[in-house]
């Protein structure tokens, strides 16, 4: 072990100081707030991740994964019969094409937006977007971080809820009126990650002036007489980095090596989904990753190389090979890792369907389009509802709800996925107003969100 | 499919009404309204308190009304004060509030050896209305107005940071400025500068390029009343106000959807085109309201943002604040500008806003929560409190700027030049929270994303231009850039500078000018990203033309090396266990080295983040 790891060693202990004997204490809030049980709800359970992959734009569902023909298709889509999946084109998504083994598709979502900041949101936290409760509402991966604090290991060290690359429009949705300690851990992966995860040699210099600080600056950051508030917190901060950094794992989980990168397709969301993987092998205290696709929002030429082709290219082959890491790799006692995480792969709608417009695009549809799911108990191999022949309409929702999966019912499906009771409920807001981990006054209430344990098998 | 009526609005839930009329305005008196990140900032704010920057002993001075105001309420209550903030601290606090940079190092030394007693007032008729005061509240209008090139294309933004620049270097009376906003029209927000203002809240079709009208209208009434009527629209634009308001705003809860209508009507003859078809660009903008077919605001207009509206025929327009209506035959816009304007509540609105802005509070909070039904203390509804701090204070610093002929160069410098601004973050003893509406000392907030930046960029010397896309100029600081997209767009930053500048902005809570605001949130990333980042290590080398090599250059060591950077990063003198530590370090480990050492503690100690 490294004088650092020693050093950072006895940081820890130091942080033992008032019988808090926890690490990863800096990803803990003091006070929780009091939740009160809903209804008693039977869950899934079977994963303890979740990957959220947001397509951000919104996929053309008749062009991928719910795909129609017609004269506007280019030939080198390459559209075959697929055993299963139906209709398929292999000239975009070949790799997830041979892996129908891998996921199920769910062909019959739909949403009530059809404008990119609202939808966006309601997709990052299962709540339609309302300007006045928007500022205190958390983000799914902010509820996730509030239900597994709990759980925390002696050994996390990570944040729990860490998003990539969201940048569009509504950006990263935080924690609201949960403590600021499930905020989201936003990563820039083209960004220069050696601040987070400094690399080796650098980190004997980094010790040296890590203690020379509190020399320097000990003192006004940490003496609870000198009542520096917003000092002490910007302190703790500071601890929380330096625990990251002294975690000898974390080198290795915000690095994306040379030959990976490739293969993982050498770009953003590539990148982000060898760190997704990453995060959830080494199993340090993540267990909610948000990463988002950007630019399917193609209005306009659409079948243009940088367009539709680019972007499919990059999500087929990114996310097979995530799919594969995370299937070989392995727990102790056997369990692949992709048995406990969910995968979700999803835009905030689908794109109009039929005749492409007179500008060569496809414009947001919010009646129709298909979600990607694998991991996380979801049994593989299965295509759940279907739309008519234009993909305009869902003719077979396909599950019980017999009706179209909303966002309410996505998000329920993710926390009973992570065995989460999702009828609970906050009564303590800056409002005053309960928050529902599933909102409960939204029109998919009155049709009764539920889960759709039709994609568990 | 019919897209069903929404409830999910705020809702009437058992908590006490009581607990929501809170006598202390401003650490909890926050309706929903209220951002929660406001919310943690003014706690932090109101919780802190920085030791050791007083000036023992000077004469708090009853410099202008405020302080008759507020220095005259502290003595009434006999509520303790902080002490007059020493010059140095004076120094710096005035130049980031104003300018959003530190002040240079030596020429704090010389303003704290300057013994002028008017050398303050002087200090602030420099800095108010010079360029950098400029940049400052360009950037600072174009995040409030979230002026986004996305929304406006790359040119619109451009013109129109620079048509706010010049409105506000030439000290346009400020309501003939917003009535500009209100009214202009252009076959192109590229060419005509104040455009941008409005067609930024075009709301789109499906096919996001058709504009709805009704929702457009509604949009630019909702942003209209939050900047400039400090009232948030936003709940009744979709519904009444009673059954939802009753514990947020007693004003707000007896106003009706069709009031709101009637205010957006006066929008309803404004028409706002893309103009995709002439040019195909996407964020290109035609406003005018000259086309036949938008000939006022329908109760039956289809929506794709709001609750779905109900009823026939159309609405005429009416003043939510009064009830006027639009003269005949007179431009709707106009008229709304010119109603807007003159009401008394503009200017208690744009006061109580800037008043925020130096002060870390303001004297109604939220800022664009004003309740009209709490105002007066001699009709308050039961249960509640008055909602301003200083009620006659607000009256007279709204008075004061219209009497100024609404000089905001006048109000900045009336707010700055007052005792009350100019206290010490410091407590004597015994700080209460429920001292916190009496301002009676400083709140400390940390400095924004771009403040940050500019901050290690000012104090070492060392910067990348930043190029402004489709133009040739080049820009050292963060603020003096047209908006948080720029970075991407430099031409004069390689890839991976930009991607790191980027990362690091809004890591520090940079806005997109999208959908979020400015946070001075603190978070791990931050304290990494100081420590750690490549932007700060390398700005802490001596590297050919930094401030440290110009020191070293000049054979400067030791004790003066160290009260140099000491001025230069944090505007004071080391104390004695700082400068025994920095000159062991600069001992052991050679100048280079250890000034290497000691601009990474500089920058990393924290009230070098802060705004003290």
């Amino acid at each position: 072990m490294s004088r650092f790891e020693d050093h950072f060693l006895t940081r820890r202990e130091m942080l033992r100081v008032g019988s808090v004997a926890v690490t990863g204490y800096h990803f803990l809030p003091l006070v929780l707030p009091r939740v009160k049980a809903g209804q008693p709800t039977s869950v899934e359970g079977k994963a303890r991740f979740c990957i959220f992959v947001m397509l951000e734009g919104g996929q053309s569902h008749v062009d991928s994964w719910d795909f129609k023909e017609g004269p506007w298709t280019p030939p080198d889509f390459d559209v075959r019969t697929v055993s299963g999946l139906g209709r398929w084109p292999a000239g975009l998504y070949p790799e997830l094409g041979k892996r129908r083994d891998k996921y199920s598709l769910l062909r019959s979502m739909a949403t009530w937006e059809s404008q990119h900041g609202r939808g966006q949101y309601y997709m990052q936290t299962g709540h339609q977007h309302n300007p006045a409760l928007a500022p205190e509402l958390p983000a799914v991966g902010s509820v996730v971080a509030h239900e597994y604090a709990a759980r925390r290991k002696e050994t996390d060290s990570l944040p729990p809820f860490v998003g990539f690359n969201t940048f569009p429009q509504v950006g990263l949705i935080g924690s609201g009126f949960l403590p600021g300690t499930f905020t989201p851990f936003h990563i820039n992966t083209s960004s220069d990650m050696s601040a987070i995860a400094p690399r080796r040699q650098d980190l004997p210099d980094f010790q040296r002036r890590w203690e020379l600080l509190q020399q320097f600056d000990g003192r006004v950051r940490t003496d609870p007489a000198l009542e520096n508030k917003a000092y002490r917190d910007f302190h703790n901060h500071y601890e929380g980095a330096v625990e990251i950094m002294s975690d000898p794992r974390s080198a290795n989980i915000f690095r994306v090596g040379s030959e990976e990168r490739q293969r993982y397709g050498s770009n953003p969301v590539g990148d982000s989904f060898v760190l997704a993987r990453n995060l959830v092998i080494a199993d340090a205290g993540t267990h909610f990753i948000f990463l988002t696709h950007e630019d399917w929002d193609h209005h306009g030429s659409i079948y243009n190389r940088a367009n539709f082709y680019k972007r499919s290219s990059e999500l087929d082959v990114g996310l097979s090979q995530m799919l594969d890491d995370l299937g070989a790799a392995k727990r102790k006692d056997g369990t692949s890792v992709l048995d406990e995480t969910l995968v979700v792969c999803v835009g905030e709608f689908g794109r109009t369907p039929g005749e492409l417009t007179n500008i060569a695009g496809r414009d947001h549809y919010q009646y129709a389009f298909t979600g990607l799911f694998a991991g996380g108990g979801v049994k593989p191999g299965q295509v759940l509802g279907a739309t008519n022949e234009s993909g305009s309409e869902i003719i077979d929702p396909g599950w019980s709800g017999n009706r179209p999966v909303y966002p309410e019912d996505l998000v329920t499906t993710i926390y009973s996925a992570m065995g989460i009771d999702w009828s609970k409920t906050i009564e303590e807001t800056p409002s005053g107003r309960a928050y529902h981990y599933v909102e409960i006054f939204s029109p998919t209430e009155l049709l009764a969100n539920q889960v759709v344990r039709e994609l568990f098998g | 499919m019919k897209r069903l009526l929404l409830l999910s609005c705020v809702l009437l839930s058992s908590a006490s009404l009581a607990a929501q009329t809170k006598s202390d305005a401003i650490a909890e008196d926050h309706p929903p309204t209220a951002i929660p990140d406001r919310r943690t900032i003014l706690a932090e704010q109101t919780e802190s308190i920085v030791h050791g920057r007083a000036a023992p002993g000077a004469v708090v001075a009853k410099n202008n009304f405020i302080d008759e105001h507020i220095l005259g309420k502290i003595e009434r209550d006999s509520v303790p004060h902080a002490p007059l903030a020493d010059d140095a601290t004076f120094f710096r606090r005035v130049h980031i509030d104003l300018t959003g940079r530190i002040p240079d190092g030596s020429e704090a030394q010389e303003f704290v050896a300057d013994s002028d007693p008017a050398k303050r007032d002087k200090l602030i008729d420099r800095l108010v209305g010079d360029v950098d005061w400029r940049d400052h509240w360009t950037y600072w209008h174009l995040d409030l107005w979230r002026t986004s090139q996305n929304r406006v294309g790359w040119a619109g933004r451009n013109l129109f940071h620079d048509y706010v620049a010049d409105a506000l270097l030439l000290n346009q009376p400020y309501d003939e400025f917003v009535r500009e906003l209100l009214t202009s029209e252009a076959r192109s927000n590229w060419y005509v500068g104040p455009a941008s203002y409005l067609v930024r809240w075009a709301v789109f079709a499906d096919n996001c390029t058709e504009i709805m009208h009704e929702d457009t209208a509604d949009e630019m009434t909702v942003m209209a009343f939050r900047h400039f009527m400090g009232v948030n629209l936003q709940c009744i634009s979709c519904h009444d106000g009673a059954n939802h308001l009753e514990q947020v705003n007693v004003w707000l809860t007896q106003r009706k959807r069709e009031e709101f209508w009637a205010q957006a009507a006066f929008f309803g003859n404004t028409r706002v085109m893309r103009r995709v078809e002439l040019r195909n660009t996407q964020d290109e903008y035609l406003i005018d309201d000259k086309d036949p077919k938008r000939d006022g605001y329908s109760r039956s207009a289809r929506s794709t943002v709001r609750v779905a509206r109900q009823g026939t025929g159309k609405v005429p327009p009416a003043f939510i604040l009064g009830g006027e209506t639009p003269q005949p035959g007179k431009p709707m816009r106009a008229e709304l500008a010119r109603i807007l304007t003159a009401h008394p509540q503009f200017a208690r609105a744009v006061v109580n806003r800037f008043w925020a802005a130096f002060m870390g509070a303001g004297i109604v909070e939220p800022l664009d929560g004003f309740d009209f039904a709490r105002m007066d203390p001699t009709i308050l509804p039961q249960g509640w409190d008055l909602q301003p701090t200083h009620p006659e204070l607000l009256d007279d610093l709204a008075q004061d700027f219209i009497d100024s002929g609404y000089d905001l160069q006048h109000l900045h410098k009336r707010i700055v030049k007052s005792s009350a601004y100019q206290l010490a973050a410091t407590f004597p003893a015994g700080w209460k929270p429920e001292y916190t509406p009496y301002f009676s000392r400083r709140f400390v907030r940390r400095l924004t994303a771009e403040q940050v930046h500019d901050a290690i960029v000012k104090a070492t010397d060392l910067h990348v231009p930043i190029q402004i896309p489709l133009t040739d100029k080049q820009v050292r600081y963060l603020v003096q850039t047209r908006g948080p997209g720029d970075i991407r767009r430099s031409a004069t930053l390689d890839p991976q500078q930009r991607q790191d500048l980027q990362f690091f902005a809004e890591s520090f809570g940079q806005a997109n000018r999208e959908f979020n605001e400015p946070t001075r949130r603190g978070s791990i990333i931050q304290a990494a990203l100081m420590m750690n980042s490549n932007l700060v290590k390398e700005k802490a080398k001596p590297s050919s033309g930094s401030f440290l090599a110009r020191l070293i250059d000049e054979g400067t060591e030791g004790e003066q090396l160290t009260e140099a950077l000491y001025w230069r990063f944090l505007t004071r003198n080391p104390d004695s266990r700082e400068m025994h530590a920095a000159l062991e370090l600069l001992a052991d480990r050679g100048t280079r080295a250890g000034g290497e050492d000691l601009q990474w503690i500089l920058m990393n100690k924290l009230e070098f983040l802060f705004n003290w």
